[in-house]
């Protein structure tokens, strides 16, 4: 991973955005799946929904794209549906531009689930599977209504589905012509803590062997299913990054706990002067290398009198890479 | 027709015919207006009412209630119907696609703007013209019955009302990409279908003879032709969506 700080440049970044760029070492090339260049989109008002983005996701490529909201994360998904014009900018998927005639070419290799649409109440599930079946001319009805749990519902109308059932139909119907492209708009959101753990699992088996982007709010669900990050806010990309290098990137924790409580252990490791941040039990320790520094560490803690009980290195998760590089960034 | 479009057309043929209350609504006026207006005019007739002369837009010439029926009444009739019908089945397939938020399901699929709306509005012309035509025909009947009108009449009615119903879609869709929400829907929807009656009233009472309704045909084709045009130039699923 490469950092660059405002106004530095390099030819192999491959997100390009006003700003700090923590860029993939990779170049862009024509394995890119999906492209956007310098893609601005405005909507009525004006709010400025995405400005001057570029990324690619690589053919293969499992990648989430997180942000707080108004980030710009469904306009993304939304501009590679060919359901919204960029202002300015190029979108292409699968080398075609969503504006261009090849672009229904393109959308039969890409599978697509929606943020909470609507459902039809007047269609069955299999009028709808065989619906999306005969748009996309390949796949197989039945077998995919078996392969996600929808048989026993087959004749069941859309809108009497439950939330999960729904959630399933949606993504049989983004794989039921075996796409090589998926594109997932926040597929858990809206849904009990069982049922997005069942669609996580139908998904994870979907988006194996295929390029995926999907939108999301769920860290841990990113984490779970995704090998590379792009954090958007403002509609800019912060980050665009395999998961695995921004954590070995980023300093671990070193979680401490002393017998004479947090305010003891916090002064004398203020008198240490140590970069250290309190927490339930204890305190955060800071440290560029824990593993090196911290028999020192404890030694000192000992002989100052402080009784430590407990010394844990903690990886850093998604969610701290992704709160350090939102408010730092 | 093409693979997507007839794929799209098949599943809003079968929506459409399965929404009870869109065909209930869709069907209510034409057969209003075709049949028990239509009997309810005649009977009043040949009862002896309306043998009284009208003076029509302060014309000097008097015309009979035969005349009136024949040559203003039965085209603003059938007007009003073919204009109704596909106004609210389109309605209901558009914004109710947007409404409901399945417009969503749509545009996930390798279909382009223009297959879904070309699908939507072939779907509709169908739909309207398999009801107003039953209902025409059962009009022309009884009309034929009483004697009050003519082959070369009939035939020009049919006219204006096929003319009435491409109007008439094809002002659904210009509401559909210029309106973003209900209320400026039934606005722009009054400013394009609210005026036709009277323009029609306004011809059939100017040009007494059956020219007029060639000219009211014309109109609407005129009309429907430039509705079509604006579409094209609007059409997008942004439009579509309510969100350009």
């Amino acid at each position: 991973m490469r950092c660059f700080a405002q106004g530095e440049h390099s030819d192999v970044t491959r997100s390009r955005t006003p700003g700090y760029h923590w860029a993939m070492s990779a170049p862009s090339g024509a394995d890119a799946a999906i492209d956007l260049q310098g893609v601005t989109k405005l909507y009525p008002g004006p709010v400025r929904a995405l400005d001057k983005v570029t990324l690619e996701v690589r053919k293969g490529e499992l990648c989430c794209l997180l942000g707080p909201n108004g980030a710009g994360k469904t306009t993304i998904i939304r501009l590679l549906q060919g359901a919204l014009s960029a202002t300015e900018g190029t979108v292409r998927v699968l080398g075609a531009d969503v504006h261009g005639k090849g672009l229904i070419e393109a959308k039969r290799q890409i599978g697509i689930v929606p943020q909470s649409p609507g459902m039809y109440p007047d269609l069955s599930v299999r009028e709808y599977l065989s619906f999306v079946r005969d748009l996309y001319g390949k796949g197989d009805v039945e077998r995919t209504a078996v392969s996600y749990g929808l048989e026993e519902y087959i004749d069941r109308t859309l809108s009497t589905l439950s939330g999960g059932f729904q959630r399933r139909l949606l993504v049989a119907a983004a794989v039921i012509s075996e796409p090589s492209v998926l594109l997932l708009d926040e597929p858990t959101v809206g849904l009990d803590p069982l049922a997005a753990a069942d669609t996580r699992r139908l998904l994870q088996a979907a988006m194996a062997g295929r390029t995926v982007l999907m939108s999301t709010h769920n860290l841990a669900e990113a984490e779970e299913l995704c090998n590379t990050v792009i954090i958007l806010r403002r509609g800019t990309v912060l980050v665009h990054e395999r998961i695995e290098d921004l954590r070995r990137q980023a300093a671990p924790r070193v979680h401490l706990a002393a017998r004479q409580g947090q305010e003891v252990l916090g002064r004398v490791l203020t008198e240490f002067n140590m970069r250290w941040t309190p927490n339930e039990a204890g305190a955060w320790l800071h440290l560029l290398e824990p593993e090196g520094e911290m028999p020192d560490v404890l030694r000192r803690l000992l002989a100052a009198g402080v009784d430590v009980y407990e010394c844990r290195i903690v990886p850093p998760t998604l969610e701290d890479l992704f709160v350090e590089v939102v408010t730092r960034i | 027709m093409s693979h997507p479009l007839r794929t799209l057309f098949r599943k809003e043929a079968r929506q459409i015919t399965r929404s009870r209350k869109t065909v209930a609504a869709a069907a209510l006026v034409p057969a209003l207006m075709l049949i028990f207006v239509t009997t309810g005019d005649i009977v009043t007739l040949k009862l002896g009412f309306g043998k009284k002369p009208i003076y029509l837009l302060s014309s000097s010439h008097a015309v009979s209630g035969t005349f009136l029926l024949r040559h203003y009444t039965l085209p603003i009739l059938v007007s009003i119907s073919a204009l109704v019908t596909p106004s609210i089945v389109m309605g209901d397939v558009l914004f109710g696609e947007r409404e409901r938020r399945t417009l969503d399901l749509l545009v996930a699929l390798p279909v382009s703007a223009f297959h879904v709306v070309l699908a939507k509005l072939l779907a509709v012309l169908l739909f309207a013209v398999s009801v107003t035509v039953p209902l025409f025909a059962l009009n022309v009947l009884i009309v034929h019955l009483f004697g009050y009108a003519s082959f070369t009449q009939t035939v020009s009615l049919f006219e204006i009302m096929l003319c009435a119903i491409c109007y008439s879609a094809a002002s659904a869709l210009v509401i559909a990409f210029v309106a973003g929400e209900a209320r400026a829907a039934n606005i722009v929807s009054g400013l394009l279908l609210g005026p036709i009656v009277p323009l029609e009233g306004l011809i059939l009472g100017g040009i007494k003879s059956e020219i007029a309704l060639s000219i009211c045909a014309l109109l609407l084709l005129c009309l429907t032709a430039f509705c079509l045009t604006w579409s094209i130039r609007l059409l997008s699923f942004e439009r579509l969506f309510g969100t350009a």
